[in-house]
């Protein structure tokens, strides 16, 4: 039999095997976006391929931000596009969010449950069943290929899962502190602007960051409600470019880069949050 | 009667009232995007819908549910969607889990380990696949360089237009983007376990095996099932990374339900017969759904 200490280092050093393993699944193919971002175009369609750029340059990143006039890609204008679209989205969203939240998490009215459950099941609703009626909605209402209709259909993705999320976070705060506001004169209304709503602060910035992460990676919406490419965004920029004859691998690489490093950030940053959040909203109630 | 009565009425009911003041406005947005969109879609597929001559949209009944019967692409794309779901639901589980375990470890570095395996997930989409694209490109891929130069395979592979290896090659992009999610969200159920119970397993002579049998593994039950659920929910529902790889083809290989879909609705033009598919998902999709909230209550009554 084997002794306890031998066993710990066999068990100790599969464990770290797993793990470089698990890191270079993960690391390989997010390595060559980065590497072939920095790659002269030559280096891209050459084989063997090159892991790193023997001579390193700016050269896509350049051209991906130049105007599409001058042969580049546009890129500023796609990422505006993004920028708007999910900031309205995330700030409706929080709006509407939080004061649906709210109210499920301190009140028990008529509809309470089932307005809870309706949240759930539009939470797994596929999009593509909802596609067709809101193009057509859309269509009469004249929203087709405008930014502010996208954010309107996007709130269809965010606002049950956000509002969801919220109310976890609600329901963790004592109702002992709503009372002890009232006692203290204030209204219902008061107290939750002046006692809940800054307790539930780290919650409502990570439902925020949720809502804006969903609508800055969204393609399917973006794709069946935009047209022309001014008003394109970056994930569809870059998903459109798939059909065409010639790709320019450089500047997607580039751009895939430059619309990837902020989100891994923001989930570097706020992942214990997310997690947390993530963990609560989907296995309790 | 007095003022001071009217004030009382006035503030009770506005106490009463409170709730619903604040859900309504969420309540309104949901009901304009999401169910007058369902309520119609289901009204739509009993319909022969013309974009172009709305006036003339003649009532067919369950025409267009007994057509799916015969139509082959149909048929094709729900036999691709059971595969899809099925492969990816499961592998995407098994790694999650091995890496879940692994992660739970208690050795230097594993916190570095943890931040660095959200990446596939907190990539989006459309970047995962072009990556993926560039990676698995016949001439200049890296795929098939390495694999050549290991000598797993001698002549360079067309993944993505050979009709056999584009649905195994949409899974792989499922599944490397997929998986961090699951192993932490099992991560968090496994930090939940109370360190007693493995030593009291321990204490009982049990080994690794069987404390991950006897300990981990029910303890685990609830998350594993939410987990499989939305998993599968999901992926039913998953559009992008088929999409932006192969638009469905090469040759309707790789057109699963949603693609369909899609295509139906917005190539075709056909919104009816479209329609009428995205309510079958909607009933499997319901039937997942009734299950997760019995799930979600049992939890809750714990």
């Amino acid at each position: 039999m084997m002794s306890f200490k031998k066993h710990k280092i066999v068990r100790k050093t599969i464990v770290y095997i797993g793990l470089v393993l698990l890191c270079s699944f993960v690391l390989i193919p997010f390595f060559w976006m980065i590497s072939s971002s920095f790659k002269p175009r030559a280096e891209i369609f050459t084989y063997p391929p090159v892991w790193i750029p023997r001579q390193p340059t700016f050269d896509a990143f350049i051209n991906l931000i130049r105007e599409k006039p001058y042969g580049g890609f546009g890129f500023g204008k796609f990422l505006s596009n993004t920028m708007i679209v999910s900031f309205f989205t995330a700030v409706i969203t929080v709006i509407l969010a939080s004061f649906a939240s709210y109210s499920l998490s301190r009140f028990r009215f008529r509809g309470n449950s089932s307005l809870r459950y309706m949240i759930i099941f539009s939470q797994l609703l596929p999009g593509s069943l909802i596609l067709i009626p809101l193009y057509l909605l859309m269509r009469d209402l004249k929203l087709i290929d405008n930014l502010m209709g996208l954010v309107f259909a996007y709130t269809s993705l965010t606002l049950p899962y956000c509002t969801y999320l919220l109310k976890g976070y609600f329901d963790s705060i004592p109702i002992g502190i709503d009372e002890a506001a009232k006692v203290d004169g204030c209204s219902p209304v008061g107290a939750l602007f002046h006692v809940v709503f800054p307790l539930a602060a780290p919650g409502i910035v990570v439902t925020f960051t949720q809502a804006l992460i969903l609508s800055w990676n969204e393609f399917m919406f973006a794709l069946t409600f935009l047209n022309s490419y001014e008003n394109w965004t970056v994930p569809l920029a870059l998903g459109s470019s798939r059909g065409q004859y010639l790709i320019d691998w450089g500047y997607l690489f580039a751009g895939s880069v430059l619309i990837t490093i902020p989100i891994v950030i923001i989930f570097l940053l706020l992942q214990k949050y997310i997690v947390q959040g993530l963990v609560s909203g989907a296995v309790k109630g | 009667m007095s003022k001071k009565g009217i004030k009382l009425i006035n503030n009770k009911i506005r106490k009463k009232s409170l709730p619903y003041v604040l859900v309504l406005p969420m309540v309104v947005m949901m009901t304009i995007v999401i169910l007058y969109p369902v309520i119609k879609t289901v009204g739509m597929s009993f319909f022969e819908n013309y974009l172009a001559r709305p006036s003339v949209n003649p009532f067919v009944g369950l025409k267009h549910y007994l057509n799916f019967f015969d139509n082959k692409y149909f048929i094709n794309s729900i036999i691709i969607t059971i595969k899809y779901v099925a492969i990816t639901v499961l592998l995407r589980f098994v790694i999650g889990l091995i890496a879940a375990l692994l992660l739970n470890e208690n050795v230097k570095g594993v916190g570095i380990v943890r931040s660095i395996v959200v990446i596939p997930w907190a990539m989006p989409v459309v970047v995962v696949c072009l990556l993926f694209v560039q990676m698995f490109d016949f001439q200049y891929g890296i795929f098939n360089y390495m694999l050549t130069s290991i000598g797993i395979i001698k002549e360079p592979v067309k993944w993505l237009s050979d009709k056999n290896l584009a649905l195994p090659v949409a899974m792989f992009v499922n599944i490397w983007k997929g998986w961090p999610w699951v192993a932490i969200m099992l991560l968090a159920g496994l930090q939940g376990i109370q360190k007693e119970q493995y030593e009291a397993a321990e204490i009982d002579g049990a080994g690794y095996f069987k404390q991950f049998w006897y300990v981990t593994l029910p303890t685990l039950k609830p998350v594993t099932l939410t987990v499989f659920i939305l998993l599968m929910v999901w992926t039913i529902k998953d559009f992008d990374i088929v999409y932006v790889l192969n638009k469905g083809g090469p040759a309707h290989a790789t057109e699963h339900i949603t693609i369909f879909i899609y295509q139906k609705a917005f190539e075709a033009l056909r919104m009816g017969e479209a329609s009428a598919a995205g309510v079958l998902v909607l009933i499997v999709t319901m039937i997942f759904t009734i299950f997760y909230l019995r799930l979600l209550d049992r939890t809750d009554n714990e």
